[in-house]
């Protein structure tokens, strides 16, 4: 997230930046190419001045020469001494030349030149007239004839001049015959163009511009390059160099037309990009250009730029730090409080959470996560004391069954000497104490007392209960009773103090070893069933009876029944026959009473163990929901007697 | 002098070196060999592409190879090809179809020993401003013409009836470019070249091509004495060969032969322009070597057409049989590979 952050801030900035000074140097630009304009409009128009000035000042010999020859009769005596006084009075003038029309002089010669040069000191003259020069084909003949004015010659170089580049000025001369104007000849001078080269040569531009002209047909006649001139016209070079701009900026020149720096190209010179300016020399049809470079012109600009482009640059690093500072200010107290939460998480909940001292969003973040800290040492300090509370308190529940279990009697067999009978029973409390109980135990030699109780409710209060109610059988089975004394006794104890009003169903029984009759009584409980030795299963006729523990004024009735040998009584609560399973289905008297007659020659053990397997089957997975007692007693018979088969088991 | 030496040479001839392909080194400047035959050779022009393989078949040696020390004589305008060859003072020379015709009705018995060239590259330019599109447009119109070379012109003009006033003018175009005239003759590729590059696009010139009207007139042949034909035809035929070969190392290598027309250009102290001399080198191969073939034929129609011009023009009086004109010698490359 820092780094999108920054880059994107960074970007913004730039495109910012770059877009400003790019405007910047696009606005100085123009301004520089606006005073360019102007400045190489004047230094143009300068140098063609210049130049006009010597061209004219060249022009005016033979236009008046031309003239005074004109005035003459035109022989050769009148013309020639004029000529050559041409040449005498104008230094700058290298040579002059006469040329006549067939038959000027009358004389039938066709042709007539005369030619004065100047030979080192001297001045030589030369005359032509035998045809081995013809001349009336050469431009500085025919070109002012057939145009009918006076023309410059495209320049030349002359061996004899020095290897000078020069040009020809000629004029036309005319006669009047018969009225009539009429061409008879012209009249050159030539000239050099040394001075040219000069005026044109200290065109300063800065430097590396120039200045260079060219003539009306293209040819370079001065240029800062000596290779060109002559041997190229603007056109060749820019052939030479497949720039159709330089072709076109040729084009413009000598069809004399004027610009001022509007053109950029790049200069046969240095090959830079350059502005150019151009302007006609009227006089001669020739065109001066003045070539402006770019980079030297925008150097002061570009420097400009490239400041400008660095302070930028250090702007934008300067930036970028700050930004990354800020960012990582934020992101640092942000990653802290993310790896002390991980911490916390993985139970060092005293880590320290990382300082942040300024007053703002993440001081309140961090706030927050101290208070969540704290708050979280509170809620697990509460938690583990309320474990240890609760763990004190489970440890001492299976301290109290053990107790518990301990009270009922859990060896088995119980009596191994005595052989009139074998007893079996289990208790599974729901809980870890339970309000079940069972109890047997012999009265004298000859009377086995038994009993099976329910307290109602279940865990700690019920077998508090369950506790007292046993200890209190115990106690009255000892005196003299019948098994409805035992129940009345108890139940006059239990109900005396009972604020909780907590009953107990009950059963007791008195089976005589001797006889096999048992008495028993019942307060409300499950009726026990008796099991005959030839597997019929019935369950023992009960009067209806309260509870034990409800009413203190209850009665309980007694009754008794006979045990052959080998039957068996079967003792059991109604978690037994109250077990659900899944599907709320009670597990029910009437199954509970066709596994006994399944299982019913089997040893008070194994039936027991039947029934739980039943049970358990038809319980499934589902957690007991009362304690489950079972008691199965199986009588063999007075054992003084010899028993008539072997005991089942 | 000269012609002695030359029949010295032909006694004593050697066969030609066999001629090997384009790879012959420029040999270093040494002093030519005594031994080698001396032959002087006159183009008909200053020092310009038009002869590059004249000058590269000296300069690379070839003419060398062939056994001759070649002498190019820097041409000036006052020289007449007819005198010096009447004089003996050149062997060969290079010159049009109608001027050797001429020459050879005047009497100078010259032999064309090898015809070059193959199409005119004689033409008329008019500037599209001045409103002359079609030949019949020149009617009553001035056309500058260099003096000489009417001929071919007025030939046009009388074909197509056509009256135009012929204004003889020296060897610039500068009259037709000052609007002296409208039309000016052109060769293809010389003065063509030199109008666009005194700033006229070629879309702003209207071109009419001597060829394309039926006025072929040939142009480059080699010519020497029919003397020398007859007595040293092995001469002659080397000659020719070195001069093909030095033609084609020409096109094969152009800036190479542009450098040396530089070269002489710059000793006979000409103007010279590389760009120009460029397109020159490269219209002769178009007008020389049409589809890479090399030929020296000259057919006798075509003999006949310009003979028949110079005398229908008065030029001449009678049309010098053609036998007795054409010489061929031996080519031995018939026809060069197509590159």
């Amino acid at each position: 997230m820092t780094f999108k952050f920054i880059v994107f801030i960074f970007a913004s900035v730039a495109v910012v930046f770059a877009l400003i000074v790019l405007y910047n140097y696009s606005i100085s630009k123009a301004i520089v190419e606006k005073n360019l304009r102007a400045n190489a409009e004047n230094l143009t128009r300068k140098a063609v001045a210049q130049i006009e000035k010597v061209l004219i000042g060249f022009q005016k010999i033979p236009d008046n020469y031309s003239k005074i020859i004109e005035s003459t009769d035109l022989t050769k005596a009148s013309m020639l001494p004029i000529l050559k006084q041409e040449l005498i009075s104008n230094p700058e003038i290298f040579g002059a030349a006469l040329a006549f029309e067939p038959n000027v002089f009358g004389d039938g010669r066709k042709y007539y030149m005369a030619y004065y040069f100047r030979n080192r000191e001297r001045i030589e003259a030369k005359i032509l007239d035998d045809g081995q020069y013809e001349y009336f084909t050469m431009d500085w003949y025919q070109l002012p004839k057939e145009l009918g004015r006076p023309d410059w010659s495209e320049p030349y170089f002359d061996e004899g001049a020095g290897n000078v580049i020069m040009s020809t000025y000629s004029v036309p001369l005319f006669r009047t015959v018969d009225g009539r104007k009429r061409f008879a000849g012209i009249l050159t001078a030539d000239v050099s163009l040394d001075w040219l080269e000069d005026i044109v040569g200290s065109i300063k531009v800065y430097e590396t511009g120039y200045a260079f002209v060219i003539s009306g047909n293209g040819t370079i006649v001065t240029h800062p390059m000596k290779e060109m001139m002559m041997n190229e016209t603007i056109f060749s070079i820019a052939e030479a160099q497949k720039s159709p701009q330089l072709r076109e900026i040729g084009r413009n020149m000598i069809r004399g037309r004027e610009s001022f720096a509007e053109l950029e190209y790049r200069n046969i010179k240095t090959g830079k990009m350059s502005w150019i300016a151009y302007a006609p020399i009227a006089l001669n049809g020739w065109s001066i250009g003045i070539v402006f470079p770019v980079d030297e012109l925008m150097a002061d600009v570009n420097r400009l730029f490239a400041r400008i482009g660095l302070l930028g640059a250090a702007g934008l690093v300067a930036i970028l730090s700050i930004v990354i500072l800020i960012s990582v200010s934020i992101t640092r107290p942000l990653r802290s409080l993310s790896r002390v939460s991980k911490k916390i998480a993985e139970g060092d909940f005293q880590a320290a959470l990382p300082e942040i001292k300024t007053r703002d969003e993440l001081k309140e973040l961090h706030d927050s996560f101290a208070y969540m800290q704290d708050k979280l040492v509170e809620y697990i300090a509460d938690l583990k004391e309320t474990t240890s509370a609760r763990e004190k308190i489970e440890s001492e529940l299976r301290i109290a069954r053990e107790i518990q279990m301990g009270m009922i009697p859990h060896l088995f067999p119980p009596f191994p000497n005595l052989s009139e009978l074998d007893l079996f029973a289990v208790l599974r409390p729901a809980k870890e104490v339970g309000g079940d109980l069972y109890d047997f135990f012999l009265l004298g030699e000859d009377e086995l007392c038994f009993a099976i109780g329910d307290v109602s409710g279940k865990g700690v209060p019920a077998s508090l209960f369950m506790a007292v109610t046993r200890t209190l059988l115990r106690s009255v089975a000892q005196q003299d009773g019948s098994p409805a004394d035992f129940v009345s006794s108890l139940n006059k104890s239990l109900s005396d103090n009972n604020e909780s009003c907590m009953f107990v169903t009950f059963f007791v029984g008195v089976l005589n070893l001797r006889t096999g009759e048992i008495r028993y009584a019942n307060a409300g409980h499950n009726p026990p069933v008796l099991i005959r030795r030839n597997g019929d299963v019935d369950p023992l006729p009960l009067a209806p009876a309260m509870a034990v523990g409800a009413s203190e004024e209850a009665v309980f009735a007694e009754a008794s029944i006979r045990m052959e040998e080998g039957d068996k009584i079967f003792l059991y609560t109604d978690g037994v026959t109250e077990a659900a399973n899944g599907a709320m289905e009670f597990y029910s008297v009437e199954r509970l009473l066709a596994t006994l007659a399944r299982r019913s020659p089997d040893s008070p053990e194994i039936l027991i163990q039947a029934v739980e397997q039943d049970l358990a089957a038809h319980v499934g997975g589902s957690p007991p929901w009362d304690d489950i007692t079972m008691m199965a007693i199986v009588y063999y018979g007075d054992s003084r007697k010899v028993p008539p088969g072997p005991p089942a088991g | 002098m000269v012609l002695a030496g030359a029949l010295l040479a032909a006694a004593c001839s050697r066969p030609p070196a066999v001629p090997s392909e384009n790879n012959v080194a420029r040999p270093a400047k040494s002093a030519p060999d005594a031994s080698l035959r001396v032959v002087t050779f006159l183009p008909y022009w200053v020092a310009n592409a038009q002869f590059a393989g004249y000058y590269m078949a000296k300069e690379a040696g070839i003419y060398e190879k062939y056994g001759m020390n070649v002498e190019i004589i820097p041409y000036e305008p006052f020289y007449t090809t007819s005198q010096m060859m009447k004089q003996g003072t050149i062997d060969f020379a290079a010159s049009w179809l109608v001027n050797a015709i001429e020459m050879k009705a005047s009497g100078v018995d010259i032999v064309n020993i090898a015809q070059f060239s193959t199409r005119s590259s004689l033409m008329l330019v008019t500037k599209k401003s001045s409103g002359i599109g079609t030949l019949q447009d020149m009617n009553g119109k001035k056309a500058g013409i260099w003096t000489g070379y009417e001929l071919q012109p007025r030939a046009l003009f009388k074909k197509f009836n056509l009256n135009v006033e012929i204004v003889p003018i020296g060897s610039t175009n500068n009259l037709f470019l000052k609007d002296g005239v409208p039309i000016t003759n052109a060769n293809w590729f010389d003065e063509y070249h030199s109008l666009i590059n005194s700033g006229y696009n070629p879309d702003e010139l209207n071109t009419f091509f001597f060829a394309d009207y039926g006025l072929n007139f040939l142009e480059d042949g080699i010519y020497c004495l029919a003397e020398k034909r007859l007595q040293d035809p092995g001469l002659c035929t080397d000659f020719v060969n070195a001069t093909e070969e030095g033609w084609q190392m020409a096109y094969d290598d152009p800036e190479k032969a542009i450098d040396l027309v530089v070269e002489y250009a710059r000793k006979m102290k000409l103007p010279v322009s590389r760009v120009h001399q460029r397109w020159m080198l490269d219209r002769y191969r178009d007008l020389y070597r049409p589809k890479g073939k090399v030929s020296i034929d000259l057919a006798e129609k075509d003999y006949l057409f310009a003979a028949s011009v110079l005398r229908d023009s008065g030029q001449i009086a009678a049309i010098p049989p053609f036998k007795s004109f054409f010489h061929p010698v031996e080519l031995k490359r018939k026809i060069y590979p197509a590159r």
